[in-house]
């Protein structure tokens, strides 16, 4: 997997959106609002004994003869979690390998705004990739880690993001790119990343083959992660039906994510990167221009 | 039972290639899916009228097999015993 200069640069140019205040360790380029050291002003505040005398507004005071202290917006880096499904059902259509682009592709804007990044694969259960990366130095530690990955397993959010999630440092931001494909049900587990006060953001992978699939005929479905099947013959009529429930259940998706106030963008997995970024990604409320 | 023109019977080689069509129409290919659940969901209600369905699957066979049979009588015009051709 490999990111030319051009895309690089369109990637430099974003930032991960943090709906909440997600307290970070180091100072970074992301500006919050919380108070602190920067350049950017927020506020004015009434003087009070003890803070410092070279923020006070000597214009304001000659005009208005009263003492007020400038406020600037802190700068904070947040831990960014990337939560992505290896599961098997993500080996179909090109899910896998476009959510793996997306999944590098964030990592780097979260480098480039010197966040810090960990990279987790999980199906039913978690597991650590990458770990506590800072800086655009480890975008090619990033890249070959994301690389290897393989689809294998089956999902089951409740469990694996449950008590045994391995800590995720301060209040990471979580951004989950699935297909949320999990027959114990997806929520239960999204609610578990939010109980853990997870800034969460949903990235939902679909494929042109499951929005409209074109089979025509008999068929002996075989299901990706329990490896049940079943005949059937596809005509016109049942793909309308099967049409109607997968639409439907991605507007329950979305719904979830918006009854729970979380940022929700589905993905097309043909779409080219650069447009699954800058444009939808976008829409969705996961990431802004700087 | 004997035909007055028996290269008519040839035509009855015409029943392979119906045969090899009705049948590769009919096999079942596997098709992976990542969620069966919804597809299982949907199908119900052509499960219901499947017998239905493999009724009409074997009636075009035999419908074919015997629209060839007919046809290469007809060709092949043949005398049974018992049974007389009227000549023009």
């Amino acid at each position: 997997m490999a990111f030319d200069a051009a895309f690089l640069q369109t990637l430099e140019a974003l930032n991960l959106l943090a709906r909440r205040t997600l307290a970070g360790d180091d100072r970074a380029e992301r500006l919050t609002p919380r108070k602190g050291a920067s350049l950017e002003f927020a506020d004015y505040r009434r003087y009070t004994p003890g803070d410092e005398i070279r923020y006070i507004d000597w214009n304001v005071y000659a005009r208005h003869g009263s003492l007020f202290v400038k406020e600037f917006t802190a700068e904070e880096n947040v831990h960014v979690s990337v939560l992505l499904d290896t599961s098997r059902s993500m080996d179909f259509g090109g899910k896998f390998q476009a959510a793996k682009e997306l999944a590098a592709a964030l990592g780097y804007i979260g480098l480039s705004n010197y966040d810090t990044l960990s990279l987790f694969t999980f199906g039913s259960e978690v597991r650590p990739i990458k770990k506590f990366l800072r800086g655009k130095g480890r975008v090619f530690e990033l890249l070959s880690a994301v690389d290897a990955l393989q689809p294998e397993g089956q999902t089951d959010m409740k469990r694996a993001f449950g008590p045994s999630l391995p800590r995720l440092r301060g209040r990471s931001l979580v951004l989950l790119i699935t297909d949320f494909y999990d027959l114990a049900g997806y929520s239960d587990g999204v609610r578990e990343l939010l109980a853990q006060r997870f800034g969460v953001h949903l990235i939902h992978m679909v494929s042109r083959e499951e929005v409209t699939p074109k089979a025509r005929g008999r068929f002996s479905l075989l299901d990706l992660e329990t490896g049940k099947s079943k005949d059937a013959t596809l005509m016109p009529r049942t793909l309308e039906a099967y049409g109607r429930r997968f639409r439907a259940f991605c507007a329950e998706v979305e719904d979830f994510g918006r009854s729970h106030e979380l940022a929700y963008a589905r993905v097309l997995s043909d779409d080219t990167l650069e447009h699954r970024v800058v444009e939808i990604l976008r829409a969705g409320g996961i990431v802004e221009h700087r | 039972m004997s035909f007055e023109h028996p290269e008519g019977l040839w035509l009855l080689t015409l029943g392979v290639p119906i045969l090899a069509f009705h049948f590769y129409k009919g096999r079942i290919r596997r098709m992976p899916v990542p969620m069966l659940l919804f597809w299982e969901q949907v199908i119900v209600e052509e499960e219901r009228q499947s017998a239905l369905k493999r009724i009409r699957h074997w009636a075009s066979l035999v419908i074919t097999l015997l629209a060839l049979a007919l046809l290469t009588s007809a060709v092949s015009l043949p005398n049974v015993r018992g049974f007389t051709r009227i000549k023009a």
